[in-house]
């Protein structure tokens, strides 16, 4: 009798298992705008998403012009840019850690990753270039440069170099290298010359202490 | 004026509605960011002879930003732009004029006119140590507008632009723009580089 209850006791456990890798394992779109198509994997033909239609393992998502996507991940949300292929690779829950990769061949996306309680998140996309590497954070990528608006993402290479890039701040990959990130590329992004003159047809002089100006001369024809 | 037009227009005036404050020498203190169409302006017509330009002087960190927005004003002059490319649009556009263009004297273009025969000009006060890109818009010779008109007809007042991409049409995704020969230019301190560019007709 005892062997009984332990046995049911270790089925309980698997069902809610179960039940717990079903409930992060799913990717759902919510909305679609525009021509938003889904190749499921194996096919070679393209059908059109709606919302509310569930995207399996290993299907690629492709965005047309004007089309634009939010998809369902658990509690987080992944907009889809225009002109951007996405494929979903991974879609796990283990050891309550909720396991995300995506692919990015081309374009642009926008994750806001948020946990559900108990569960932690390992949010991941990879472009030839770059993977971005998130727990419980929000941030856009284009698969070269990463914009981040919350919390703090890792940014590595393709050679597994890493840079942290926080809330505000952009990354940059050129693939090998390491990645620029955080503050020096913030201002390498930003630090253009706000303190040229107004005189004339343009401006003279000036620039950001310790930069340096020069000149373009424009050749027209 | 259709909705999509007008947003464009709007976002085209971010950087030509300027041009009006610089020509007329208004007050900085008296704008907010970079666009103000609460002032008066007077109508402004370059000399005889000559076409008034404005020059995006912009960090080569923004490509994408750059060729993003480009793309979208020539689909929105062709064929119109959905809300949410509109949005996209707007987005660029704040993103370059805030923090990937040069600014001269407070603006993030550089404004000047010129000839009708092939010529240069120099752009000063750019920031060393980085590397830009130049798009040149050429406004149509001899026309007097207003920013009514801006916001009506920005594609007829650009007579001519330099390409900065290849093929910059929006017939082409954006991603797949390749830089033309020249492009960008590398901006050392206490010198001058030279850019060498043809002024077309906008594609």
């Amino acid at each position: 009798m005892k062997r009984i209850g332990i046995a049911i006791i270790i089925a309980l456990l698997l069902v809610l298992a179960v039940v717990d890798v079903g409930a992060q394992s799913r990717a759902v779109f919510r909305t679609v705008t525009g021509k938003v198509e889904i190749q499921n994997p194996g096919e070679q033909s393209w059908q059109a998403a709606s919302a509310g239609m569930e995207v399996p393992i290993r299907a690629t998502i492709s965005t047309g012009f004007g089309g634009r996507a939010v998809l369902e991940f658990g509690a987080s949300t992944l907009t889809v840019r225009p002109l951007t292929r996405l494929r979903i690779d991974e879609l796990s829950t283990q050891n309550n850690v909720a396991r995300t990769i995506l692919s990015l061949p081309v374009g642009r996306i926008r994750a806001e990753v948020k946990s559900t309680a108990g569960t932690a998140n390992d949010f991941s996309v990879r472009s030839a270039l770059s993977t971005a590497a998130v727990r419980g954070t929000g941030f856009e990528t284009d698969g070269v440069r990463l914009s981040v608006f919350e919390s703090t993402v890792a940014f590595l290479s393709q050679s597994g170099i890493s840079t942290n890039v926080s809330a505000g701040e952009t990354g940059v990959s050129s693939g090998g290298g390491s990645p620029s990130g955080g503050t020096d590329q913030r201002e390498a992004n930003t630090a253009v010359n706000p303190y040229t003159s107004l005189t004339g047809s343009g401006g003279i002089g000036g620039g950001l202490p310790g930069l340096g100006i020069g000149t373009i001369t424009v050749n027209w024809q | 004026m259709k909705k999509s037009a007008f947003l464009l227009a709007r976002v085209a005036g971010l950087f030509i509605a300027a041009v009006f404050l610089a020509g007329c020498y208004a007050q900085l203190a008296d704008q907010k960011g970079y666009l103000n169409l609460g002032l008066q302006f007077a109508d402004r017509q370059a000399p005889a002879g000559t076409s008034e330009i404005i020059v995006l002087v912009a960090n080569s960190g923004y490509e994408d930003t750059l060729k993003e927005m480009l793309y979208l004003i020539d689909k929105g002059k062709k064929v119109g732009l959905s809300g949410s490319e509109t949005d996209q649009l707007t987005t660029d556009a704040k993103q370059l004029a805030t923090s990937g263009l040069v600014k001269f004297g407070g603006f993030p273009f550089y404004q000047t006119t010129i000839g009708s025969n092939p010529g240069s000009f120099q752009i000063p006060g750019v920031p060393a140590g980085r590397d830009y890109f130049v798009k040149i818009f050429v406004f149509s010779p001899g026309v007097s507008f207003t920013v009514e008109d801006i916001d009506a007809n920005f594609g007829g007042l650009v007579h001519l632009e330099n390409l900065v991409f290849n093929p910059e049409v929006y017939t082409t995704p954006w991603q797949n723009w390749t830089l033309n020969l020249g492009q960008p230019v590398e901006v050392n301190a206490g010198q001058s580089v030279a850019v060498n560019v043809t002024l077309v007709t906008p594609p």
